[in-house]
């Protein structure tokens, strides 16, 4: 469980949203902060932070620091609805940019 | 967390949840200990019972009525122990009375099947709840 870490995934991708930012046209509006991708970005913090926290719940339940299996439970359906949440924002973003690119000049 | 707020109503039905857990294990050491006519402390053992109590505020976020927890477990000094005569008992009194736990088996089970409702009941909000976000996730699928 521990080895999974989207963290490493979550820069790589806010990185590669930066870079296509930069490659197009300067617009000016360059330097303001809540652009897509940190949002992104944060939403991926967000979302590894509820998968650590399930697996720190999972790891009480065998060590035996906590009894309560549903609490394991809830903190793994926090963790795939947040992760879930992500995916879909991210795909619909990736796909306005595809048909951003499809556009005919 | 920020994205926590989202699963505020969860908590709300996990807390309940352990609440229950908590009841349950009272009535299992109710049930377990019901022909015990000495305790470490030389007395027959008396029924205990949980008290539960609201979380205000810390869970619900908006200062609403937040998630359950034990507040407390009390000990029934009201019912009456149950004396059987058996004056053989290594535990009888002068009158061949021995104080068996104020137990009954009944009120127990009666109990017991209400805190594994509430638990189900909890569950099923819980899932709800999942459910519903889940729904709303699909609004961006075509």
């Amino acid at each position: 469980m521990s080895g999974f870490d989207i963290q490493a995934v979550a820069q790589r991708i806010a990185q590669e949203f930066q870079s296509v930012k930069g490659a197009g046209p300067k617009t000016g509006a360059e330097d303001d902060k809540g652009g897509f991708a940190d949002v992104l970005d944060k939403y991926m913090r967000e979302s590894t932070d509820l998968q650590n926290e399930a697996d720190g719940a999972l790891n009480d339940l065998v060590a035996g620091k906590n009894d309560n299996v549903h609490e394991v439970m809830l903190a793994m359906a926090k963790a795939d609805v947040s992760f879930r949440m992500m995916v879909e924002v991210r795909n619909k973003l990736v796909e306005a940019y595809q048909e951003v690119m499809r556009m005919q000049v | 967390m920020d994205l926590d707020r989202m699963f505020s109503g969860m908590s709300v039905s996990s807390s309940g949840m352990a609440a229950e857990r908590r009841r349950l294990d009272v009535i299992a050491r109710n049930i377990a200990n019901a022909n015990v006519v000495a305790t470490p402390g030389g007395e027959p053992y008396r029924r205990q019972n949980v008290v539960f109590e609201t979380i205000l505020g810390e869970l619900g976020g908006d200062g609403l009525p937040g998630g359950v927890r034990v507040k407390d477990t009390l000990t029934d000094h009201e019912t009456p122990m149950n004396e059987v005569f058996d004056p053989k008992h290594p535990m009888a009194n002068e009158e061949g009375i021995v104080a068996y736990p104020n137990v009954n088996m009944a009120f127990e089970m009666v109990d017991m099947m209400t805190s594994a409702r509430s638990y189900e009941a909890n569950m099923k909000a819980m899932k709800l709840y999942k459910d519903m976000m889940s729904q709303a996730l699909t609004l961006l699928e075509r």
